[in-house]
């Protein structure tokens, strides 16, 4: 896409595989990894994002567009977070923790990361378990040892609904 | 041979494994380590399993290799990088977050690196003896304490709080417990619903968390401890009491004991009518008090003293017999007109001031 005369500066991104996608430099400088290549000089052709694929990065873009376009109110950012990350699924939310993880954005990796324990806190060792696939790799000793070992977080609310 | 019920015995249990599969796509098999060309679900002695069989409460089921068994079971959250886990069990409460040791190897420690330790009662006894109050026993929150803290020997906590009552000597065990921790942060509340009310808290013991810089106590009674042997210094930076009942001799104490204090707030406290700010190379540098209704007379000896602030309902007597570097003085005090004072006495006492604020609605207003 050619950058129009009097346009802002856009920067081109590429996937992993290969999507390319045009975004403000404005936006994509929430990114320090992108920042620090528009300070060094290195965005002026495609930049490639090696870690990141295409659909994670189109999510990506979005929030950056979104926040950036609001003006410095945290508690606007903070509700704008909050409905982005609310209809996303924890396949969604792994890749975009790992996406912001490479790409410096520690705004995006605390609200993901924030939104993962809220979503397994108060919830059962089973149904943890379940919704995230972890396979238990425990002897049934090994997990009556370490449940008694920490005994006292395992009495209180755990609930297995799904909200 | 294989008879006609066999068949169909065994096409049942194959259509219930699929109805199994499809209701729960997320549910984990029990992966076996073999490169397997088959599934096989073990299925829990379970309601879902409704197949009349003789021989076995359990069924086995083989299962024709499905691309769901792989995809399904992905354990994508274990694989993520130590240090997202970590920030992710950092936003559960801590009781939470120990709690995820039990999912997997993989999860076993990672609670051991959370930093930042916030707990109360709640967190520490069940609920239904929390509801319970006369029943309150912080025997067993010292203990559940105690358990948490040994399994975090080795690594750091920067900042803890504890939200709780205990009693002294249950304090003394607390912060001894703390002192190889490297607790910069502590931030004590003794809760009022507790049974025992009057905490006196051991000040003196602080000395054991060498690592200590800032230190909060919200809602128990210092003293001036009787022995003399109790003299020990501790390395807090910064100090704030609020709700604290401050005995005769415990300010004077705590100037003696903290020699690197240099900031002390004293806010909503019980004080002695005369409080002293004085010690031998005291590096005290701001002083902040606020709404401590029995004090009548405050004394400066002061050698570093830079900024002090006083919020009251009414003044009180200042007496600066040593303040030569105090530079900015904040004084709100709602119910008297402190003019007079300003322009008199203060302006004599402190010749060396650069900025002197006075109003009387600010008190109000924080309150």
């Amino acid at each position: 896409m050619a950058a129009e005369t009097g346009t802002p500066t856009t920067l081109t991104l590429k996937s992993n595989d290969d999507e390319l996608f045009s975004v403000a430099e404005s936006a994509a400088i929430l990114s320090v990894t992108i920042r620090n290549m528009v300070e060094d000089g290195c965005a002026g052709g495609v930049i490639p994002l090696d870690n990141v694929d295409g659909k994670t990065l189109a999510s990506v873009i979005t929030y950056m567009n979104g926040i950036s376009a609001i003006p410095a109110d945290e508690e606007k950012k903070k509700s704008y977070r909050d409905k982005f990350l609310s209809d996303k699924d924890f396949e969604t939310l792994a890749d975009m923790v790992l996406a912001a993880n490479y790409l410096n954005m520690s705004c995006l990796m605390d609200a993901v990361s924030a939104k993962i324990a809220q979503v397994m806190e108060k919830k059962s060792v089973g149904w943890v378990r379940r919704k995230f696939g972890i396979e238990n790799d425990y002897t049934p000793e090994e997990e009556a040892a370490v449940k008694e070992e920490h005994k006292w977080t395992f009495e209180g609310v755990e609930t297995d609904d799904d909200n | 041979m294989i008879s006609s019920s066999r068949v169909a015995f065994s096409l049942v249990i194959l259509s219930a494994a699929i109805a199994v599969f499809s209701k729960l796509p997320k549910n984990p098999l029990p992966k076996k380590k073999k490169p397997s060309s088959q599934c096989i679900v073990k299925e829990e002695p379970s309601s879902q399993c409704i197949v009349k069989e003789e021989q076995s409460s359990q069924c086995i089921v083989k299962k024709e290799p499905s691309s769901q068994c792989s995809v399904e079971n992905k354990d994508m959250i274990s694989e993520l990088p130590d240090d997202i886990l970590i920030l992710i069990i950092s936003y559960m409460p801590v009781k939470c977050g120990i709690r995820t040791s039990i999912l997997s190897n993989r999860w076993k420690n990672l609670y051991r690196y959370l930093s930042n330790v916030k707990l109360n009662c709640g967190d520490l006894l069940s609920r239904h003896l929390l509801e319970a109050r006369s029943d309150h026993n912080s025997s067993l929150i010292v203990y559940s304490l105690n358990r948490f803290l040994k399994l975090r020997s080795g690594s750091e906590i920067l900042s803890f709080r504890l939200s709780c009552c205990l009693s002294r000597y249950q304090f003394i065990d607390l912060i001894s417990s703390l002192g190889g921790l490297g607790v910069r942060t502590l931030d004590l509340i003794c809760l009022s619903h507790c049974s025992t009310n009057t905490c006196f808290f051991p000040f003196e013991f602080l000395s054991e968390i060498p690592s200590l810089r800032y230190f909060r106590l919200s809602s128990c009674i210092l003293q001036q401890p009787t022995l003399e042997s109790e003299f020990r210094f501790n390395s807090i930076q910064i100090l704030s009491l609020s709700y604290v009942v401050v005995c005769d001799g415990a300010v004077e104490f705590i100037l003696s004991n903290c020699l690197s204090l240099h900031s002390l707030r004293i806010v909503n406290c019980d004080c002695p009518s005369k409080l002293c700010f004085s010690g031998p190379g005291l590096r005290l540098k701001s002083l902040y008090i606020f709404g401590c209704g029995d004090l009548e007379e405050i004394e400066f000896y002061a050698d570093n003293l830079v900024l002090f602030e006083f919020f009251n309902h009414v003044l009180v007597n200042f007496v600066f017999k040593h303040a030569p570097r105090l530079e900015s003085v904040f004084l709100d005090v709602f119910n008297e007109n402190v003019t007079p004072f300003v322009f008199g006495k203060l302006a004599k006492d402190l010749p060396n001031l650069k900025s002197l604020t006075f109003t009387k609605d600010h008190y109000f207003k924080v309150r």
